[in-house]
């Protein structure tokens, strides 16, 4: 308490500053965990373990009820576990450490409204309350609730703007400095694996360009890529777009004149739309998948367009 | 039918007045109390209320109570288009995976919409995470309807492979901790599920 009151003194935007050292503490320090996760209107439990060894991040996510799915975080790799025994990957041959530290201790989105709320209780452990307010309708909000010990996120509910939940996580354990080794965090034996390879710069996909005419303020490109889930499959184009809170990527692929399915859909916090476009050497799908509000989200979509300079 | 519903709505939003609110309790009947039960259960859910222990088939029960909401004679005319979109709103937030189609298009029909979308190119039905719906709603301009839609089991690895990338993407970019990869967790157990 003396220390938060310190801090407090010491910088003019306390809320701002706790904010920074929960992005901090949720990749630096090691711990582990189960918590509720609610996603629209259904309810799971989930374990999670974090540990940095030898200076690489790792993460494993496991769903504990129904069936097993597990998400793991190994560095620069991240491997996802399905239930039917097969699992895909993504390794990043490029583009360096997570940014995600960086991001947010440069700048807090200013499309944001951040307060320091209270005092509150999660999973037994004394917590801040935070608020996370959008300042438009482009976004949606986050209630917050950071371990007083750690500066851990123990709760967090993303809220609409009208004030309804649409994803909640809560910590009902969470133990701090665990035993972990990176045998906690080996690849499960699996009777398929499939590669999200990434394609080489000197692909000839990399011709195509993809253009956003609108993007909510504060939004700005932050990574890309194209990668085949096989090489039977056609390449599919990639281009992430955040407000340093919350992101939707934009995905371009090649479609024939067969089945194009447009529409939308959504869960929880999360939306996806597909448009088909045409381009001067054929069809393409464009989806959006991301945590903004359906309407910005066509919005976005509305105004994207592709080129391609093949014949 | 036989009440005034603005003031029962109004009655639900606590916004009667103390001598409203007395004649209200008195005067209720039957079919205004089963009225009552199902905008409450929307307002439950819109406010996150019911959220945290749904019981099982609560999305069936909710889209039967749509249904029967959408019998338009239950309703006077100038209350129907907009309380039923209220009502179908709270539900796109609480339903597992909506499924919409653009407006003035085709409505869902149920365990045949994956079909449709593979045989006619044009049909704009959205096939969204790969996965299946438990309420599917087709929007049109002033009336809106629910049906329930049987649990479809789609392959889709192309949409899984995009909700892998962007909380990827996410993770990297976005201040949301882990929350991109709980939420592919949650999309893929659930996709499993089925």
């Amino acid at each position: 308490m003396v220390a938060l009151s310190e801090v407090a003194l010491a910088n003019p935007s306390p809320a701002q500053d706790q904010l920074q050292s929960m992005a901090q503490a949720n990749r630096s320090l090691d711990y582990t965990g189960r918590f509720l996760y609610q996603f629209g209107a259904e309810v799971s439990t989930m374990e999670v373990s974090h540990a940095v060894i030898g200076g690489r991040e790792f993460q494993r996510l496991t769903h504990l009820d129904g069936r097993l799915v597990e998400v793991l975080r190994r560095g620069d790799e991240v491997v996802c576990l399905h239930p039917n025994g097969t699992l895909t990957r993504i390794n990043r041959e490029k583009g360096g450490p997570l940014a995600l530290g960086d991001r947010i201790a440069n700048d807090v989105p200013e499309q944001y409204n951040i307060l320091v709320d209270g005092d509150g209780r999660v999973a037994g452990r004394a917590a801040t309350r935070m608020r996370v307010a959008p300042l438009d309708n482009h976004r949606y909000g986050y209630r917050l609730w950071l371990d007083n010990d750690s500066n851990l996120l123990l709760k967090s509910e993303v809220v609409d703007g009208s004030g309804v939940a649409l994803e909640r996580v809560e910590f009902v354990t969470l133990t701090l400095a665990p035993p972990l080794t990176e045998q906690d965090f080996a690849i499960p034996e699996t009777v398929k694996e499939s590669d999200l390879k990434q394609l080489a710069d000197s692909h000839p996909s990399h011709q195509l360009s993809v253009d956003a005419k609108w993007m909510p303020a504060g939004f700005t490109s932050v990574d890309k890529d194209w990668r085949q889930g096989g090489s039977d499959r056609e390449p599919v184009a990639a281009q992430g777009y955040s407000d340093g809170l919350a992101a939707f990527t934009v995905f371009v692929e090649a479609v024939g004149d067969s089945t194009v399915e447009e529409g939308v859909s959504r869960v929880g916090p999360t939306v996806a739309v597909s448009r088909r476009l045409t381009a001067p050497s054929g069809a393409y799908l464009v989806t959006l998948v991301g945590e903004v509000p359906q309407n910005t989200a066509e919005r976005v979509i509305e105004g994207i367009s592709v080129r391609d300079s093949q014949p | 039918m036989n009440r005034d519903l603005e003031t029962l709505s109004a009655f639900l939003d606590g916004e009667t007045s103390e001598l409203e609110t007395r004649r209200v309790m008195r005067d209720i009947d039957d079919s205004e109390l089963d009225t009552l039960a199902r905008w409450q259960l929307a307002s439950d859910v819109m406010h996150g209320q019911a959220s945290m222990a749904v019981p099982a088939g609560f999305n069936a029960s909710l889209s039967a109570a749509l249904a029967d909401e959408a019998v338009p004679a239950r309703r006077p005319a100038w209350l129907g288009g907009m309380a039923r979109l209220a009502v179908a709103a709270s539900v796109a937030a609480a339903t597992v995976v909506g499924w919409q189609t653009w407006e003035g298009s085709q409505a869902v029909n149920g365990s045949a919409a994956p079909a449709l979308a593979a045989a006619a190119p044009d049909n704009r039905i959205s096939r969204p995470f790969g996965e299946t719906s438990l309420v599917s709603q087709a929007f049109k301009t002033s009336n809106v309807t629910a049906t329930p839609a049987t649990a479809v089991p789609v392959s889709q690895p192309r949409v899984n492979n995009m909700l892998l990338r962007h909380s990827d993407f996410a993770a990297r970019h976005s201040g949301q901790g882990m929350m991109p990869f709980a939420r592919l967790v949650s999309m893929d157990a659930r996709h499993g599920a089925r």
